[in-house]
């Protein structure tokens, strides 16, 4: 019973998960890795050494080629496309290192998209949803533009407003503040600081000295292994 | 997420635009030639025989076409008497030149063949043509022949013979017909350089209620084998043009004779006469089928490849692949629908407009594509959804690696590690 709710309050685990590429090899090597809610763990690495695989792995995106991926003690792999879709849209906030936001939207659209598609909101709700969340990110100006219109700066901002629009409980940041000036870093380490009271938020990074408010940080070395710092 | 937002995201792409270009250019090509293949076929299929559920044609066995045996004037009687015939008709085709132009002229009796045929006066009078000539509504059209008009006809097979022959009506079938000149009997036998007593088929009026086809063929045969082997047979004439003809000795003229019930006509003749047979208009159908859907499909392909990435993104934030291939699905069948409506609008559009097209000469016969025109819209429209289907669910599929998503973009960074 204890092991049940020890299970149930990691909101996720990685269990020995390894993954390999055939064009690169093996990335990442046996991690065992947990969160829970309210957790705030920074991954430290060098550029292409495999933290955005581990996040799309965490992000329920990829399927490891070893190991076992638990979200609240259930194991993924027996999920079918259908929960893994509802998970990833309504319990995971995920924003990508290349933002991957969608050029035909404008920037208010792309936040109001995960709503849209979980159809939770009506539409003026997800409207003033999406406002908000832009404005808390100091894109209240930038609401109509198109992506091919904002900065790279501003596109990450999107980019951050659209991963926490459906108020997930694991927020997924790859490099979240690596194209950022020191203003829009702040003010997006704000908002996602804003979430660590209902989330677990799980932050990439290349730089070793960048500071961050975290609960616990590890270094994803060479071997593809993670190393508690 | 709104039809509008995916249609907006493959119109980003500018892929929206040479797809819709493909679909109307398709559709209109897929209307225009089944258009203009359902007319040919009409010609291949019989209707220039009439053939129907109660027209049954006899002709001679072994003869290359239904239009060029030869028969014996005398079988009429034998025909006349067969249990369930209401009518019967015998003809004489004799392919001849109006006017520098080619044209069929039918021999008939004016009697029996108004008995067969159900004919509309357009102008002057079609019941009564012994010493003249009736003329279908296309060819009238093509030579601006009226009632009252006298043409020169120039026998083009068998005969070098000339005769002048007073229009005395236009008549309207809706049949091939309406490309024929219909004279009397023995015009047709001189024009063809045919004896008197010589036809080249006969056509029966059948009631279906008590005869068919198949018994119809197995009675001829019947007699025919049997005046093989006895040495007389009753013979009767009815009544009309023909009952000044001498009754000939059935029994010598079936002798050595082998009649075929329904020839297959037409296309025979189209095809030892033009090389055009029914399975050359098929094969050049299901060409212009593959081609068309094959360039389709890529069309579909990359319009659905271009916006790989946004799509991927939606599969990303949560957008389960089902509800993807139903919004693409829905996007594509819209897009697919009107493009094939106006598809089929500019393929009438061409057949109206271009020299040539609205109507043609196919052998003796005035083909027109035009007229069957409505039916090409059901093809302009099926082909591009079906298409819109198949293309949308193969390639949808083709979007999802299920949850080994990195391969994709993998695959997208040019199979670099810039993903990782």
């Amino acid at each position: 019973m204890k092991e049940e709710d020890e299970a149930l309050a990691k909101l996720l685990e990685l269990s020995g998960v390894s993954m390999e590429y055939p064009s690169t090899g093996l990335v990442l090597e046996e991690i065992y890795f947990s969160v829970s809610i309210q957790d705030f763990v920074v991954i430290r690495g060098r550029s292409g050494i495999g933290k955005s695989s581990l996040l799309r792995i965490a992000g329920l995106l990829d399927a490891p080629t070893r190991g076992r991926v638990y979200l609240e003690g259930h194991d993924s792999s027996s999920m079918d496309d259908g929960v893994l879709s509802r998970i990833r849209l309504k319990d995971i906030g995920f924003v990508p290192q290349q933002f991957n936001l969608i050029g035909a939207l404008t920037s208010l659209e792309n936040v109001e998209l995960p709503m849209q598609i979980a159809g939770r909101r009506k539409r003026e709700e997800r409207r003033t949803r999406a406002e908000e969340l832009l404005k808390s990110l100091g894109m209240q100006d930038h609401v109509r533009k198109y992506p091919g219109q904002l900065s790279v700066g501003q596109q990450q901002r999107v980019a951050v407003a659209r991963a926490l629009a459906n108020d997930p409980r694991l927020i997924l940041a790859d490099e979240p503040t690596s194209n950022l000036d020191e203003e829009s870093a702040s003010l997006v380490l704000g908002c996602l600081l804003n979430r660590a009271e209902k989330s677990a938020i799980i932050l990439t990074t290349t730089s070793a000295e960048e500071k961050f408010p975290s609960t616990s940080e590890y270094k994803l070395t060479d071997g593809g292994r993670l190393v508690r710092i | 997420m709104s039809l509008g937002q995916v249609s907006r995201i493959l119109r980003s792409k500018k892929a929206l635009v040479p797809l819709v270009v493909i679909l109307v250019a398709t559709s209109a090509a897929f209307s225009l030639s089944s258009s203009i293949l359902l007319s040919i076929y009409s010609v291949q299929s019989g209707a220039a025989l009439g053939q129907s559920q109660n027209i049954v044609v006899v002709s001679q066995r072994g003869s290359s076409t239904g239009f060029s045996g030869e028969l014996p004037l005398s079988l009429l009687g034998t025909l006349s008497g067969l249990g369930g015939v209401e009518a019967v008709s015998p003809e004489v085709f004799a392919p001849s030149v109006i006017l520098g132009g080619p044209v069929m002229v039918r021999g008939v009796d004016p009697t029996s063949f108004l008995q067969m045929q159900q004919l509309q006066t357009l102008d002057g009078k079609i019941n009564n043509f012994s010493s003249g000539a009736i003329v279908g509504k296309d060819l009238a059209a093509k030579y601006h022949i009226h009632a009252g008009s006298t043409v020169s006809v120039v026998g083009d097979l068998g005969s070098a013979g000339v005769v002048d022959l007073r229009v005395s009506g236009i008549f309207s079938s809706r049949t091939l017909l309406d490309s024929e000149l219909v004279a009397p009997l023995w015009v047709g036998q001189w024009l063809r350089g045919f004896a008197y007593n010589s036809v080249s088929l006969f056509r029966l009026k059948i009631d279906p209620t008590l005869t068919s086809a198949s018994l119809v063929a197995a009675t001829v045969s019947s007699i025919v084998h049997s005046a093989k082997n006895t040495t007389s047979t009753p013979t009767f004439l009815p009544g009309s043009l023909l009952s000044f003809l001498p009754s000939a000795s059935s029994t010598s003229d079936l002798q050595g004779l082998s009649v075929l019930v329904q020839p297959s006509s037409s296309g025979q003749f189209l095809s030892s006469e033009f090389g055009l047979s029914e399975d050359s208009v098929w094969l050049f159908s299901a060409l212009v089928f593959i081609a068309m859907s094959v360039a389709l499909f890529f069309s579909f392909q990359e319009s659905i490849e271009s916006a790989r990435r946004e799509f991927q993104t939606l599969r990303q934030i949560g957008m389960t692949l089902r509800a993807l291939v139903s919004k693409l699905l829905a996007v594509n069948l819209i897009l697919s629908a009107i493009a094939g409506l106006c598809g089929w609008v500019l393929s009438v559009l061409i057949l109206a407009v271009v020299p040539g097209l609205e109507s043609f000469q196919l052998a003796f016969y005035i083909v027109r594509p035009f007229s069957e025109s409505g039916l090409g819209l059901p093809i302009a429209l099926a082909v591009p959804v079906a298409e819109a289907t198949v293309a949308t669910f193969l390639l949808a599929l083709r979007l999802d690696r299920g949850r080994n998503a990195s391969r994709y973009w993998l695959w997208e960074s040019g199979g670099n590690n810039a993903a990782l």
